[in-house]
């Protein structure tokens, strides 16, 4: 039982990263109806600008961390007001390759940075792990379990409480009656992707601190878009439940059922997940039921 | 007016012919290199040093004036670790003019240019695909196969048990990529642990850039190893080594891994995780390599500092002293002129017991032998340095305890 309780919470640790990279996504979907496939990227560049502070020129944790999110919002409102404003108006689909674009152009600056290297974050989480009846739990991963949560929460309430969030309620339930009311779609836009970009970096930090900064990192960016997929592209809770969910079914399925079928269970878990899940709720499992006049 | 057009067609067909005439003069007397490498996939981190240090080896020996007279031309390609793009770039540079040598840099690649290295009778080299020692053809291995390397790792394991006043044979795991790569090691090194009594338990494998292996890691320990053997190229072992060090496996079960295991420049940040773990090489490692005054001095006129060495670079001048030698035998035998690619094959089987300045052991190739040299050196993370813990010894023939 407690083998089982151990790849339960360690799924669930790898599951809160792919939580927050799908946050971001969902983000981005919520407001302006564009599922974004760029990302992967932010997450990546997130983590990179981290490195680059902390690792690079050495400041402490606060001071890196600052410059990072700044500089991951900058490069998310670039994306928006660069790439995907000129579209405006067009068909979904064009912003849709647009992210796609942005991905393979921001991949080859990445690659180029990095040179085929791997930049390694210092520890900037206390080290060591927490023993709870056997199970050992590595405290920073824990950490950024309890980060993951909380920040699910506050970009929650602000979607909930505060102004902004209503206007970018508003402007994700129709765009043109936002308009109406006063609110500048435009700038919701680019509100959102800074967020969205903010998520990011939080989500590559995470991440970075499992598996270092190299070419793999942004293509993390595809589990968080099956995990937003799953839990319904508008909503934040399916990120949550589904990431949460997704971690735990690779984690435990590879533990049980690898030697059952001769392993490559964690492979494939989260594309079973996802074919499941679209054939029983294809707007997924939180996602709004959308029911189109004809 | 037509009088005009035609010495301005006279006057632009000459500029033509001077200018091929010119470039055929400068490129007179040149032979290619062609590296199918990943310069920014998975194993990146071996391909960039290692290439690195074969194109410095080049450019010295070329502005020395080349072998012989005859310049070395190297192209690199960026298959990123994918066996479609290498192919279809092999393809694509396989005109090349007295291209004579392809490094194809990954085991899987390696297995699907092998077909037109033969139908082209040109000469390949492959990191340490055991299945070229089984079957000779024109495919040179870098050092000893996998297989025999992995064989070696065993022997030092069966050592280190009895030296622990342990008796019989210890019980080993082993977790690697889901890949031709990771699979390799085991084509023959499964039978010599047989064969020395080990119990090996069903190998794990993962696919590059796996999250976290603690499903892996968590499943052999409890079946009860001792010994846990971690494939993939660096930051996979280093990361998979940090998982085992985070559940505490690490203190009960000692990490090995092979030459592509933790670098000294990667080993800094993850010190503590990675104390203790075993790497089996065929190349120097650690300060080994950094003292060796051949490789330091070379690196220190092309790339400055020492700060940022990296060992695989040793590894990477050492293809380049095989291809002067080769190219140096070629040339002696038939001459530049009718050099071609099948000359290189037969010279590099006649380059047996090149010294290669204590980097690896004296080249093996022969007429019988695909393995670049047959020695490996074990060495063992200690206070955050790579340290040798044996001499160089031969790696046990394993390849040819497999059907292939």
């Amino acid at each position: 039982m407690i083998e089982f309780f151990q790849h339960a919470i360690t799924g669930l640790m790898i599951g809160s990263l792919y939580a927050l990279v799908a946050a971001g996504i969902v983000l981005v979907y919520k407001a302006t109806h564009v599922v974004s496939l760029a990302h992967g990227q932010l997450v990546a560049f997130g983590a990179l600008f981290f490195w680059l502070f902390l690792g690079g020129l050495g400041l402490p944790f606060w001071l890196s961390l600052v410059p990072a999110f700044v500089l991951t919002a900058l490069l998310g409102l670039l994306i928006e007001r660069l790439a995907l404003r000129p579209l405006i108006g067009q068909p979904l689909f064009a912003a849709f390759l647009m992210t796609f674009a942005i991905f393979i152009a921001l991949e080859g600056v990445f690659v180029l940075y990095l040179k085929g290297e791997t930049r390694t974050l210092p520890a900037f989480l206390p080290e060591g792990n927490l023993d709870i009846s056997g199970i050992s739990i590595p405290i920073n991963q824990l950490i950024s379990f309890c980060v993951a949560v909380l920040l699910f929460a506050a970009v929650s309430l602000l979607f909930k409480y505060t102004k902004l969030g209503l206007g970018m309620r508003a402007t994700a339930e129709d765009h043109r009656l936002a308009q109406s009311t006063g609110i500048i779609v435009k700038n919701i836009f680019s509100y959102i992707w800074i967020l969205s970009a903010m998520v990011a970096a939080v989500a590559g930090i995470a991440t970075a601190n499992v598996m270092d900064i190299y070419y793999m990192l942004p293509y993390i960016g595809i589990s968080g878009l099956i995990v937003a997929i799953c839990g319904g592209l508008d909503s934040l809770l399916g990120a949550l439940v589904v990431g949460l969910l997704l971690g735990f079914v690779e984690n435990v399925g590879a533990a049980y059922l690898d030697p059952l079928v001769g392993g490559g269970v964690k492979d494939v878990a989260a594309y079973v997940v996802l074919l499941a899940v679209l054939l029983i709720r294809p707007y997924g499992l939180f996602g709004l039921v959308k029911i189109e006049r004809i | 007016m037509r009088k005009q057009s035609v010495i301005f067609l006279l006057m632009v067909l000459a500029i033509c012919v001077g200018l091929v005439t010119l470039s055929s003069t400068s490129f007179a007397k040149e032979v290619s290199y062609l590296s199918l490498a990943d310069y920014t996939g998975p194993i990146a981190g071996l391909n960039v040093p290692a290439d690195m240090g074969l194109e410095d080896y080049i450019k010295d020996i070329n502005s020395k004036g080349g072998v012989d007279g005859v310049k070395i031309k190297f192209i690199g390609i960026d298959t990123r670790y994918d066996v479609a793009r290498a192919v279809s770039a092999y393809k694509r540079y396989r005109r090349t003019p007295r291209l004579l040598v392809v490094n194809s840099i990954s085991t899987g690649i390696g297995k699907a240019v092998a077909r037109l290295i033969e139908r082209d009778k040109r000469l390949q080299i492959v990191p340490g695909d055991g299945e070229f020692q089984a079957h000779i053809q024109r495919t040179f291995i870098w050092g000893p196969a996998y297989q025999d390397a992995f064989a070696a790792t065993l022997d030092w394991i069966m050592d280190d048990w009895k030296a622990k006043g342990n008796s019989g044979a210890p019980v080993v795991g082993y977790l690697s990529w889901d890949n031709p790569y990771g699979r390799e090691h085991l084509r023959g090194g499964k039978e010599y642990a047989e064969k020395l009594g080990i119990k090996f338990l069903p190998p794990e494998f993962f696919p590059p850039g796996t999250l976290k292996h603690d499903v892996y890691l968590t499943r052999l320990a409890k079946a009860g190893a001792n010994y846990i053997h971690a494939g993939g190229v660096d930051p996979t072992p280093t990361n998979v080594i940090r998982d085992a060090y985070a559940l505490g496996i690490t203190k009960k079960i000692q990490m090995t891994t092979d030459y592509w295991g933790p670098t000294a420049l990667g080993i800094g940040v993850h010190a503590k995780a990675l104390e203790g773990t075993v790497i089996t090489s065929f190349y120097q490692r650690g300060d080994d390599s950094r003292n060796n005054p051949f490789v330091a001095d070379l690196w220190k006129k092309h790339r400055g500092s020492m700060e940022k060495f990296n060992e695989v670079y040793g590894m990477g001048m050492s293809w380049g002293m095989t291809y002067v030698a080769g190219l140096t035998a070629a040339l002696k035998a038939v001459g530049y002129d009718n050099l071609k690619p099948d000359d290189m094959y037969k010279a590099y089987q006649g380059i047996t017991g090149l010294d290669k300045h204590g980097i690896q052991g004296v080249c093996a190739y022969s007429p019988t032998s695909r393995r670049g040299s047959l020695e490996v050196k074990i060495y063992r993370v200690k206070n955050g340095k790579i340290v040798p813990i044996t001499d160089w010894r031969k790696a046990p023939d394993a390849v040819s305890l497999h059907k292939f």
